[in-house]
């Protein structure tokens, strides 16, 4: 993080403060947390680089959420410390953590008018009226709500509302944001600049962030990392490229993205047979999340992107539907053996591919991910 | 309450409803048997005989302005802004509760104003016991006291009423009316 250094005199012009020197870095040690008989946290390790936004993914139930709470210092971890620069703050009361915090649901204070929401927080560092007024305002204009700086929270937009709540979190210059799902109560739109804000801001003040969600696509677009979990665990925390390109498990595979499983035959030699050709099988560091399994049978993961698709007399496919994306077209095909996959072709070409046509699908020979096969449901 | 011990709600629904449920004639004759002697026929007594009384009703209006309220997320939000205990619920909670303060004390007031028999078993001379005191000897006195009891706490409460909205109408809060009363009275069930 060589540009931290100017992000934070970025900072100091934003806000008329001087610069912390360095960002904060953020270390998760072996969380556990059970409710009851559910384990929310199952030894969860992350580590968060100053500057950085992590964004943690994955299913409802997860314990993503939990995680983010107990950095907040609004649950307690059974086990397991929470570091922030190198100090374990987990007997800190959550008051004084100096974290800000974006909520889910609208959290604004419906007394106060939007400027004295994001004054809040300064108010209770005891700042003079006059600076926290001019602070206050300088961070609504960041958000681009200066003009509604008199209207309380029940006279804004959800985005609107969102956007002071964010102004409010980073108001106390905290030494981590933690967003928890700030953006799943919006409508799509308003989502996408709001999402675009937020990574603009985060990048030019240099916060440390965490920001939990289980909507990929936001995750993949906003995080320089994603975390995914599953069951309390970490599954792959990687850059989103790696994550889609890579993903270290089956589960990672096939939540991040569309994945195609179409059974194959491993061959030994690091090949697999798979709808009537022979591929390389491909893994992280050459191994395949497979796992030791050098033949027999197993599923191949492809995404939609990966299969080649051709109309053809007495191919092995027939299209079922077709899906417009805008540039690209989605085509389900099902195969013989009732397999159903997904294909993009350029949507020029898939306007021939009306449904019910004969079409041959298969794979251009770049190397694949392998996993053991699914037992067949039903 | 609402934020520590969810379950224990429904019991103190309960307990604050007995109140009404039980007469004020038991309630007072119970009250008067164990008081100590010295409490007896004071002010001091039938205050305390009056908080119970109005309990349910304050109870009510404040549970109902809780529930409006998405209470955890605004205390969890105003305590990673570094406000402790007492701040979060003199700056952000009692603020926010004004509309149903207001509403348990129209409520109680009327109440309280209006109440005769424990006030009169009490042997404490309140105005309604007064009233009825003196109809007995002169009943033009007590039908213009009647009148003027009317009067005054019909200006109270209108005045409670009219503070209560010019602030609620600010943050987007119900009116404080007698209606807005009800309605939260019925909410809270």
């Amino acid at each position: 993080m060589t540009t931290n250094t100017a992000r934070n005199a970025a900072t100091a012009d934003a806000i008329g403060q001087p610069a912390r020197g360095g960002g904060t870095s953020v270390l998760l040690r072996d969380l556990t947390r059970a409710f009851g008989a559910t384990r929310a946290l199952d030894g969860l390790s992350i580590e968060i680089a100053p500057g950085e936004l992590v964004a943690l993914l994955g299913p409802s139930g997860c314990g993503k959420t939990t995680a983010l709470r107990i950095v907040a210092g609004f649950e307690m971890a059974d086990t397991g410390s929470v570091l922030v620069d190198g100090k374990d703050i987990s007997s800190v009361p959550a008051a004084r953590r100096d974290m800000g915090m974006v909520f889910q649901s609208y959290s604004l204070f419906p007394n106060m008018s939007a400027l004295d929401n994001v004054a809040f927080g300064l108010r209770m560092r005891k700042i003079g009226a006059g600076e926290r007024r001019k602070r206050a305002g300088d961070l609504l204009d960041m958000v681009g709500l200066a003009p509604q700086a008199r209207q309380y929270p029940h006279q804004l937009s959800g985005g609107q509302q969102q956007r002071v709540a964010l102004a409010r979190a980073l108001a106390i210059e905290p030494r981590v944001l933690l967003l928890d799902e700030p953006l799943s109560a919006l409508d799509a739109k308003v989502r996408l600049q709001l999402r675009e804000q937020i990574r603009t801001l985060q990048q030019r003040l240099g916060t440390t962030t965490l920001f939990v969600t289980h909507d990929q696509e936001e995750a993949l677009s906003m995080a320089d990392r994603v975390g995914v979990m599953r069951q309390g665990k970490l599954e792959q925390i990687a850059a989103p490229d790696e994550l889609y390109d890579d993903p270290a498990t089956a589960f990672v595979a096939e939540f991040v993205g569309i994945m195609n499983r179409i059974p194959g035959e491993l061959r030994g030699g690091g090949m697999v047979a798979v709808l009537g050709g022979t591929v390389p099988v491909k893994g992280p560091g050459g191994q395949s999340p497979g796992g030791d399994q050098v033949e027999g049978p197993v599923d191949v993961l492809v995404r939609p992107e990966g299969l080649t698709l051709q109309v053809a007399e007495n191919g092995n496919g027939i299209v079922t539907t077709r899906t417009f994306l805008g540039s690209v077209t989605r085509v389900g095909v099902q195969l013989s053996g009732d397999i159903a996959v997904q294909i993009d072709k350029s949507s020029s070409e898939a306007a021939a591919l009306a449904p019910g046509a004969s079409v041959s699908v298969s794979l251009p020979g770049q190397p694949v991910l392998v996993v053991p096969r699914r037992p067949v449901a039903g | 309450m609402h934020l520590r011990l969810p379950k224990l709600r429904r019991l103190l629904e309960g307990i604050t409803i007995l109140p009404i449920v039980i007469p004020p004639v038991v309630l007072i004759v119970g009250v008067l048997a164990i008081a100590p002697g010295f409490i007896k026929s004071t002010s001091l007594l039938l205050a305390l005989e009056y908080v119970v009384l109005a309990m349910p009703f304050a109870y009510r209006a404040i549970d109902a302005g809780l529930r409006a309220l998405d209470l955890k997320t605004i205390v969890e939000a105003s305590s990673s802004l570094g406000a402790g205990w007492l701040s979060t619920l003199w700056r952000v909670i009692l603020p926010n509760l004004r509309t149903a303060l207001l509403s348990a004390v129209v409520l109680t007031v009327a109440m309280v104003l209006g109440e005769f028999t424990m006030a009169s078993l009490d042997l404490y001379q309140t105005f309604p016991v007064w009233i009825y005191v003196n109809s007995q000897t002169s009943g033009q006195v007590s039908v213009a006291a009647s009148l003027l009891a009317l009067f005054v706490t019909w200006i109270f409460l209108l005045a409670i009423t009219v503070l209560g909205t010019r602030q609620s109408r600010k943050t987007g809060g119900g009116e404080v009316t007698l209606f807005t009363v009800a309605r939260q009275e019925t909410r809270g069930d």
